[in-house]
């Protein structure tokens, strides 16, 4: 059996803190992080390939989490999302001989993961997650963002229904766009990495981006509005 | 300089190449309207990560690396294991082969050791002891493979006095006939019958 790769595996960026803004000392970090991963991905697939067990399971570990937060974001749907990743990964030990390294192991496995989510959003009879616009706000449901950094219940509860609304804006979208925007957003993937895991151009995925934005704002426009009012009202003697 | 909205959203992304960023910066500074719309931008990401935060608690449990490993390992070969029934074939057999080599000894020894040939003495109405007592392993074997003795007619014995010889007179009774028969012993000439059918064992 072919022996571990003795090198101290980093765990792939995890920081869901993605800042908005790419300022270039962010992009050079985030890029410097991500060669890094790759490169320790690499290591552990050309084990993997050996048909080193261990190899491949670190290869699960690692990326796991990001290609669910994928899946869940296209799907809305835990199950769904879980048996997605699940196959994505089997699909990926199928295909271990035929990766070379050409492009990043996690634009594969996302590029993966982003055509089963679709074929399953395609299958007949399949419906999306329904949106419960009625529902109580659970406590439990607001995101711990929103709670440590607004101690006005106002705040929480505006925050929660631009919550609502958002996913509602989101659930709206078309499939690519709604995986644009979580690619770019959630996991700060470039534009090159984002052509690569969907399989076409930059320009498509720039594209993409923008209409999926344009859209998001319109939803979001008077969340936009109201995000401004309070402030004013708290600056006010 | 004039900033289109895909410079725009590159800059906000990161994409620009150095030079076209300071350019853009130093449109933005220019026009306020500029700055708000990658304000918004911003404000966009900040919305959708929130949003992302819901569901930090599923990532952090999520963990298919158990059932992905599981589902990777060969189907285990069916321990349908062969051998209780390759034990009782066995069993079958040895059982079979034993009560044949039993069946043709009995065959052969049954002639040589009528009751009361052996000593000489005459055995007055005796009843001829059945099989099973002459061969118990036969009816243990028969037993194995679950089969039953067959039960065999009674048969009466009269000892008569050929002068040289001692024979025995056999009446086989069946429940519509009566069939005599004359046993005369003959030990110097081996039952041919029988040697064959020994060695064809």
């Amino acid at each position: 059996m072919p022996s571990q790769p003795e090198i101290a595996l980093l765990e792939p960026n995890t920081d869901r803190s993605v800042p908005g803004v790419n300022s270039p000392a962010a992009v050079a970090s985030n890029r410097t992080s991500r060669e890094l991963e790759a490169e320790q991905d690499r290591v552990l697939i050309e084990s993997a390939q050996k048909g080193d067990k261990l190899a491949f399971k670190q290869l699960v570990q690692r990326h796991q989490r990001r290609a669910f937060a994928i899946a869940l974001g296209l799907l809305r749907d835990e199950q769904d999302a879980r048996e997605v990743v699940q196959e994505a990964f089997l699909r990926v030990h199928r295909g271990l001989d035929s990766f070379h390294g050409g492009s990043a192991f996690f634009t594969w496995l996302y590029r993966i993961v982003t055509n089963l989510s679709i074929d399953l959003m395609r299958k007949p009879g399949r419906r999306e997650a329904e949106l419960d616009e009625s529902r109580e706000i659970d406590e439990a449901d607001i995101p711990l963002l929103s709670r440590i950094d607004g101690a006005d219940p106002l705040d929480v509860l505006r925050r929660a229904e631009i919550r609502n609304k958002l996913e509602a804006a989101l659930a709206a979208l078309p499939v690519y766009h709604r995986g644009v925007i979580v690619m770019r957003e959630v996991e700060g993937l470039s534009y090159e990495e984002m052509a690569e895991a969907m399989g076409v151009s930059k320009g498509t995925i720039m594209s993409r981006l923008f209409h999926a934005r344009q859209k998001l704002q319109r939803a979001l426009a008077e969340c936009y509005a109201e995000e401004v009012a309070p402030n004013v009202r708290r600056q006010a003697p | 300089m004039s900033v289109s909205r895909e410079q725009l959203m590159r800059y906000h992304d990161g994409d620009l190449p150095e030079a076209e960023a300071r350019e853009v910066e130093a449109a933005i500074e220019q026009e306020p309207a500029l700055l708000e719309e990658l304000e918004a931008y911003s404000e966009l990401g900040s919305f959708v990560r929130a949003w992302d935060q819901a569901n930090a608690g599923k990532l952090a449990s999520f963990d298919v690396t158990d059932s992905v490993l599981a589902a990777l390992e060969p189907p285990r070969a069916r321990v349908h294991s062969l051998l209780p029934r390759i034990a009782t074939w066995v069993s079958l057999s040895a059982a079979i082969a034993a009560g044949s080599v039993l069946v043709v000894r009995s065959w052969s020894a049954a002639p040589m050791a009528p009751p009361g040939a052996g000593s000489g003495e005459s055995a007055e109405h005796g009843e001829l002891a059945p099989p099973t007592a002459s061969a118990p392993g036969l009816a243990a074997v028969l037993a194995a493979v679950g089969e039953e003795l067959p039960k065999l007619p009674p048969a009466t014995i009269e000892s008569v006095d050929f002068g040289s010889n001692t024979g025995e007179v056999f009446v086989v009774s069946t429940d519509s006939s009566e069939t005599p028969v004359v046993w005369m012993p003959d030990d110097a000439e081996p039952d041919e019958d029988n040697e064959d059918r020994s060695e064809s064992l």
